[in-house]
């Protein structure tokens, strides 16, 4: 107590009712099922979310999430249920993969294995065929394959075995969308998360951070994840909740989602204690994750995905310009910090980032006015409605692409190039395109990683202009 | 007056000492002060990338007080009675403090100035972060069980992690206890790092590469040769 009081002294003087613009509201669980045991972090839900898949001390249980029953599942480590709830893949003790034939979401039957080590398993569908993805574990690279099944007669049967996918050697966490044509996982090199083509390796979409261990909504179009930002806190607190921050132990985990066609990052949580991990998409879009609360013990939460209009820094970039939506973000992220967080320092910059592209538009404008961003900047900025502009034109559009896959894909390793300099980016516009044109893997730009044509095309395009 | 006076005595002090510079001083300063540190830096060690001062605080209230610092930021670690407050200072975060405090003895834990302390001992190393509730992290614990490396693999436990059953399964593996020590580090790390398992490739006193997820033991081996 002694020790937390000078902190509390100094921190005093900073004490103040916070702006309006400060409070970043996370959805409040829809159902919270209080468990027993301590869960692994790794579970998968039936796609109406009725049962829940999940490990505890080395055995594989069903959770009912009306009865709140639970049962024993097959295997030690992994349940995953096909989308449909027909198929169930599991590991046995040696990691051996196994595929069973599942009925009423829980009755398991008919067992198929080749008994090879396959962690990192995932399930995806189309129509009736099965494909099943995994990691080999026996060998001395990451090498990813899928197989494809089907169920005929209630028996499993090999459609195509073990197919490798093409892949950077820098992916790592897979997980298959469920349609099974997809991954995505987390590039090493630029700790940013891709989405992958299963059959091509061809990267397809990159997200604006690294989420890890994600998974895909039904559609395909959202992907779940949790990360490590430090959460945004109101200022408005008391000595007994400052007390209770100071016992936090490290860091919070909180739930987001991305939006792929809108390219937008929302955040579902803002637990300011305790921990939300691994989110889990059911069929009607609600997220299934799993809580360790601030005392220790494990909740299984079902929220909402966040309904509010947000803003997406691509979007806000295409109609601002690149420049300008940058010079504009970092002053609006340093106001954010500066007058949201001044005694605690909870928030980083990525949180800060992220609440300022959530703020509704009356706040946004405040904040920008607070920041001293000019009027028109701030309304282009603000607007939810800007989701709906179209790229001012295609040179615009090209130039965002370009300095997306810079700033996605280059700048982590070759921290040297100045990538946000154009007048000094002239100066390399050779090494640069002789780089990203490159077969050779050693001295090819991204570094353990290759471009599509069109990104070639547009890259080349963009950096000759210099 | 006696404050002003006060503060510019510490940071000649700070300065004064062989590091040559501290990053995010004032900030330092400033919280020095609040936690009553005025006695002179005890040892200190200085390397390319990082220095690390250590301190007792006299009078009443006995603590210890170490300091790490590199050129993106300065981490404070006070240790009090067995409860750990670390106070980080980030360049990039304006040198605002954030503070982190552990309920668990020092020797529990591994905290960013454990990070540094090996850093100062060894100029490579991997720190493998392990958890008792990821299933595929205690297959790769046990896969580089006795297997040997060109540099030293430092295992460290999930933060949030049951540490029965943690326990429970070093106690199986006849593994060593320093496997239970805790994640306790504030510095700027991926916001993805709570994979587990994770390798973290040091050099120098710099994180060089983060790479979540399993690694076979000769995965691992190419991994070092790359990173490190």
């Amino acid at each position: 107590m002694k020790l937390i009081l000078p902190v509390l002294i100094l921190s005093s003087s900073l004490w103040a009712q916070s702006p309006n613009y400060c409070e970043v509201k996370g959805q409040k669980p829809n159902k919270v099922i209080k468990i027993d045991k301590s869960p692994d972090y790794f579970f998968k839900a039936s796609a109406d979310g009725k049962k829940i898949y999940y490990i505890s001390a080395r055995s594989n249980y069903v959770l009912d999430t009306e009865s709140l029953s639970e049962g024993n599942m097959p295997g030690i480590a992994d349940p995953v249920p096909s989308p449909d709830g027909k198929l169930f893949s599991y590991l046995e003790p040696g990691w051996k993969l196994f595929l069973g034939v599942m009925e009423n979401n829980k009755d398991i039957s008919s067992v198929y294995t080749d008994n090879e080590t396959r962690p990192y398993q995932s399930i995806g569908q189309s129509n009736d065929k099965y494909r099943l993805f995994s990691q080999l574990g026996t060998e001395n690279y990451i090498r990813w394959s899928y197989s494809d099944y089907t169920i005929v007669d209630g028996k499993i049967e090999v459609v195509k075995r073990s197919t490798d996918v093409p892949k950077s050697a820098h992916l790592r966490l897979p997980m298959l969308d469920k349609s099974g044509k997809y991954l995505i996982a987390q590039n090493s090199n630029t700790n940013r998360s891709e989405v992958i083509s299963v059959e091509t390796g061809a990267v397809i979409d990159t997200l604006p951070v690294g989420g890890g261990k994600s998974d895909f909504s039904f559609d395909g179009k959202k992907i779940a994840f949790h990360l490590t930002v430090n959460p945004s806190y109101d200022v408005k607190k008391n000595e007994e909740e400052f007390a209770s921050i100071m016992r936090q132990e490290g860091v919070i985990r909180n739930i987001f989602v991305y939006d792929r066609p809108s390219k937008k990052l929302k955040q579902v949580t803002n637990f300011t204690s305790g921990s939300a991990f691994f989110p889990v998409f059911l069929k009607n879009g609600q997220i299934v994750y799993l809580y360790k609360t601030p005392e220790g013990s494990y909740e299984f939460h079902i929220v909402n995905e966040p309904g509010d209009s947000l803003r997406s820094k691509v979007v806000v970039e295409n109609c601002l310009g690149v420049e300008v939506t940058d010079s504009a973000m970092s002053v609006l992220i340093n106001k954010w910090l500066e007058t949201c967080n001044n005694w605690t320092g909870q928030a980083d910059r990525t949180m800060a980032e992220l609440a300022v592209l959530n703020l509704p538009k009356a706040y946004c404008l405040s904040l920008g006015k607070t920041a001293n961003v000019s009027k028109q900047i701030m309304e282009k900025f603000c607007d939810p409605k800007i989701k709906t502009i179209e790229p001012a034109n295609k040179t615009n559009n090209e130039k965002v692409l370009s300095k997306t896959i810079l700033n996605n894909k280059c700048v982590t390793c070759h921290n040297d190039i100045p990538f946000h300099d154009e007048k000094k980016l002239g100066k390399w516009k050779n090494k640069i395109d002789a780089r990203i044109n490159s077969r050779d893997p050693s001295f090819r730009m991204p570094r353990g990683d290759s471009l599509s044509a069109l990104e070639k095309e547009t890259l080349s395009k963009y950096i000759r202009q210099f | 007056m006696p404050i002003v006076l006060f503060v510019l005595l510490l940071s000649l002090s700070l300065t004064a000492s062989p590091i040559k510079s501290i990053t995010c001083l004032s900030e330092v300063s400033n919280t020095l002060i609040n936690l009553n540190v005025v006695s002179p830096w005890m040892r200190f060690h200085e390397s390319p990338n990082f220095s690390i001062l250590e301190s007792k605080v006299s009078g009443e209230q006995k603590f210890s007080v170490w300091l790490a610092t590199t050129d993106i930021e300065t981490t404070l670690v006070v240790n009090k009675g067995g409860v750990l407050i670390q106070h980080s200072f980030q360049k990039a975060n304006n040198c605002k403090m954030v503070t982190m405090v552990s309920k668990g003895e020092a020797s529990t834990l591994f905290t960013t100035l454990d990070f540094y302390r090996g850093a100062k001992d060894h100029s490579k190393f991997v720190i493998l972060l392990w958890s008792s509730q990821m299933a595929i992290s205690l297959k790769q614990v046990q896969d580089l069980k006795d297997k040997k490396f060109d540099v030293p693999i430092v295992f460290v436990l999930d933060e949030h992690a049951s540490l029965e059953q943690a326990k429970e399964f070093i106690k199986k593996e006849k593994l060593p206890e320093s496997y239970l020590r805790r994640w306790n580090f504030v510095g700027r790390l991926p916001a993805s790092i709570e994979h587990y398992p994770s390798a973290l490739f040091v050099k120098n006193g710099k994180i060089m590469k983060y790479i979540p997820g399993y690694s076979q033991p000769e995965v691992l081996e190419n991994l070092i040769k790359e990173n490190l």
